[in-house]
């Protein structure tokens, strides 16, 4: 019967068991997610934490009041080192504290005050050490007033772990109150490549946010006249255009200023030095007035004038931002893409100047891939390329720009094809319209209801 | 497939219905060799020719495990508690029973089919199967719905259950009738002996309850009652003997023949193998024989 088959492999004839190492009971006795003992001594610092220590006495003061409401969690340092080898040199003791430095800086406060301090509840929390460096982020954004430099150095170093402005701004913004958007983010990053001055005056809170964020679009130097006029009270949209003014009149003569609307490279040197070229081949828009400044107090119409600058200016900050951080082959984005391309299309053609322009754009981004000496170069270049997501990202770029142009140049009132450009700047770049001037022309009266 | 008109032995198919006997391997208490003694008398029937179906229905998963399917073979694989949702046929949910020959996991070089017999593989779910059909009252029907639309060629469901009386034992034995049977296995011990009026008592109920249905037989019977472990020679403890001694007073007219002790009986969760396949030779696996052969499962192949 039985013996027609085969014979059975057997494990009960050997002497001794086998037991595969995870098959014993309790090898691991402390497991992520328990909250353990721990003495002061045996954490140190999360080398990713770069939020200033503030408050510990206070805090100390409170624990002793009311006890610790809620446990630390850390991570032991074998099982960091593994993820975060270079850090090596900050981690001196077995376990890295997640989150509740501040915490745990009060416990050591206590205990060299009184005894029954030495030890703090910490939760291991192994399991989420990948995520330790946006864990970290998130925390300081969540617990506390994270001055901005100090947030952009977060996301800086988000960005270099290889998490993309849009992947940022989804992580943190599930946690952070309200949305964060990717355009955010980015002007955050953009923050550390002010000047050192301007950056010491946003630590120091004499400058603001939105002020700092003004001063971009200018170098070092005139970051510094710019932060120097705002000290002195100028309101920063005006010492901001004040600026751009200035640098208009130096730059003049040369055609190629930063805000020259690109079409020199494609020309020869403008044969009419004075204006401004808007390259949309309507009648030479009137010269902006380049009176140098005697009077004080601009009349409505200057007034006027330099608003529409210094909003042209930040539009087109946002516009490069765009660019930077849309990712045109994420199916996601299409419908950006198709709205720009579309609004360049219906509109007259103006081609060369917003080529010209969006060449300067990409560059400026880093994301032009090919280099060209002059935007007609390039864009033929990319025509032959045969990247579909290259000569998408130019075609993106050159719709952006044409619009951009044209709504730079308009000085009439705005039309649908301006405020619709303004909108897509508003919905995906973050733009926040500048000046009273601009407001106006979108039909926004209410200067606090920009959304 | 099987075909759908089959000549199956009228023994197998008691009042001309259209399934096959059903054996409960059932009594509330653990380690009593429920599992042994429902693989090794099916393995024993299947190897003499008599197809069968191990229903494996305790969430330990225990005679899966011995008939050839540990957790990784069930993976992705529908198990009794498809059944028990009606999210499955039988014919989906029972898997050809085998034994390891090999060391890796190669359905066909690493196993070798025990002819004949298939098996309803359980899964840890089982567990909520009570919950289940408390929280649906149609789903009681689950064991009915199996049988009535069954149309294949086996003689007999060997069903395992857990050591425990609750609403997923009740759904399958109101199935049963006096032609099948209520099979307690026990070992040989005073614990083991003294639980089987509990069994009795249960079965009681259940009749008590079902008295009247006319869809539901609603009628098992203790018709076998499988000592194991019985004193030997050279294994022989005083308490043993008066468990035995006690069974054979109270049951003696249900008693199969004794299942005698081994320490080979200890080693088939081991080797996941059953034991007539395992050690056909040891004591317990020519228990196991005889007691198939007094039961009327002779060789078809003599």
């Amino acid at each position: 019967m039985a013996g027609a088959l085969p014979r059975p492999k057997r494990k009960s004839t050997k002497s001794k068991p086998v037991v595969a190492p995870d098959e014993v009971l309790y090898t691991d006795t402390d497991r992520s997610g328990d909250t353990l003992d721990l003495e002061l001594s045996s954490l140190c610092p999360n080398p990713f934490n770069k939020r200033a220590k503030r408050g510990v006495p206070e805090l100390a003061a409170t624990i002793k009041e009311v006890g610790l409401l809620q446990s630390i969690a850390h991570i032991t340092a074998d099982v960091w080192l593994k993820i975060y080898p270079e850090t090596r040199d900050q981690i001196t003791a077995p376990n890295v504290i997640l989150f509740g430095e501040h915490r745990w800086l009060a416990y050591q406060e206590l205990a060299s005050q009184e005894a029954g301090w030495e030890t703090i509840p910490s939760v291991l929390r192994d399991d989420k050490v990948e995520d330790a460096r946006l864990i970290t982020l998130i925390e300081n954004l969540r617990r506390a007033q994270l001055s901005p430099l100090e947030e952009a150095e977060h996301y800086q170093a988000l960005r270099e772990a290889g998490l993309s402005y849009e992947q940022i701004a989804g992580k943190v913004g599930e946690t952070a109150n309200g949305a964060i958007s990717k355009g955010t983010v980015w002007k955050r990053i953009k923050l550390l490549d002010l000047a050192p001055a301007v950056q010491q005056a946003l630590r120091d809170g004499t400058l603001r946010v939105s002020a700092a964020e003004k001063a971009q679009q200018l170098d070092h130097d005139d970051q510094e006249d710019y932060l120097s006029l705002v000290r002195g009270g100028t309101h920063p949209a005006e010492a901001q255009a004040q600026i751009l003014a200035r640098q208009r009149q130096d730059e003049a003569p040369d055609t190629a200023s930063p805000v020259s609307t690109g079409n020199g490279g494609a020309e020869p040197a403008a044969d009419k030095p004075e204006t401004v070229s808007t390259g949309n081949g309507a009648p030479a828009a009137p010269p902006a007035p380049r009176k140098p400044k005697q009077a004080k107090q601009p009349s409505g119409r200057d007034k006027d004038e330099a608003d529409r600058r210094a909003a042209a200016v930040a539009r087109e900050a946002s516009c490069r931002a765009l660019l930077e951080v849309t990712d045109v082959t994420d199916p996601a984005n299409s419908d950006l893409i198709l709205s720009v391309l579309t609004a360049a299309v219906l509109a007259p053609p103006q081609q060369s100047a917003a080529q010209q322009r969006a060449f300067t754009w990409l560059k400026e981004t880093s994301r032009h891939g090919l280099d060209a000496a002059d935007a007609a170069t390039y864009f033929a270049a990319i025509q032959d390329s045969g990247d579909a997501a290259v000569q998408r990202l130019a075609a993106f770029a050159a719709a952006l720009a044409a619009a951009e142009l044209r709504t730079a140049a308009r000085r009439q009132s705005w039309g649908s094809r301006e405020r619709n450009h303004v909108r897509v700047l508003q919905e995906h770049a973050d733009y926040e319209p500048q000046t009273e001037w601009e407001k106006a022309e979108l039909g926004l009266v209410a200067a606090g209801e920009t959304r | 497939m099987k075909p759908t008109s089959v000549t199956v032995d009228p023994r197998f198919r008691p009042k001309r219905r259209n399934w096959p006997l059903i054996w409960a391997y059932i009594i509330e208490c653990g380690g009593s060799t429920k599992s042994t003694s429902a693989t090794s008398m099916a393995v024993t029937a299947a190897l003499r020719g008599y197809p069968g179906v191990v229903f494996d229905l305790d969430s330990n998963a225990s005679s899966t495990t011995v008939l050839g399917y540990d957790e990784d073979a069930l993976k992705g694989k529908k198990t009794a508690i498809d059944l028990l949702y009606g999210k499955a046929t039988l014919d989906e949910v029972a898997l050809p029973a085998r034994y390891r020959i090999g060391d890796g996991d190669d359905p066909e070089e690493d196993f070798a089919p025990i002819p004949n017999l298939r098996v309803v593989p359980s899964s840890p779910a089982m567990a909520g199967a009570d919950l289940a059909i408390a929280e649906d009252a149609d789903r009681n029907d689950w064991f009915g719905e199996i049988l009535r639309s069954y149309e294949g060629d086996d003689t007999v469901f060997y069903l395992d259950f857990p050591a425990s009386y609750g609403k997923m034992p009740y759904s399958v034995l109101r199935m049963l009738d006096e032609d099948d049977s209520v099979i307690p296995s026990i070992k040989a011990d005073p614990k083991d002996v003294k639980l089987v009026k509990k069994l009795t008592d249960e079965l009681e109920r259940i009749r008590d309850k079902n008295r009247g249905r006319r869809s539901v037989p609603g009628r098992p019977t203790l018709n076998h009652l499988l000592l194991t472990g019985a004193p030997t020679a050279t294994h022989n403890e005083a308490a043993a003997r008066r468990a035995t001694a006690a069974a054979e007073a109270m049951y003696g007219s249900v008693l199969l023949p004794y299942i005698r002790y081994s320490a080979d009986a200890k080693k088939l969760y081991e080797d996941e193998c059953p034991l007539p396949i395992l050690l056909p030779n040891s004591v317990p696996s020519v228990d196991y024989r005889k007691v198939m052969t007094h039961l009327g499962f002779v060789d078809l192949a003599d």
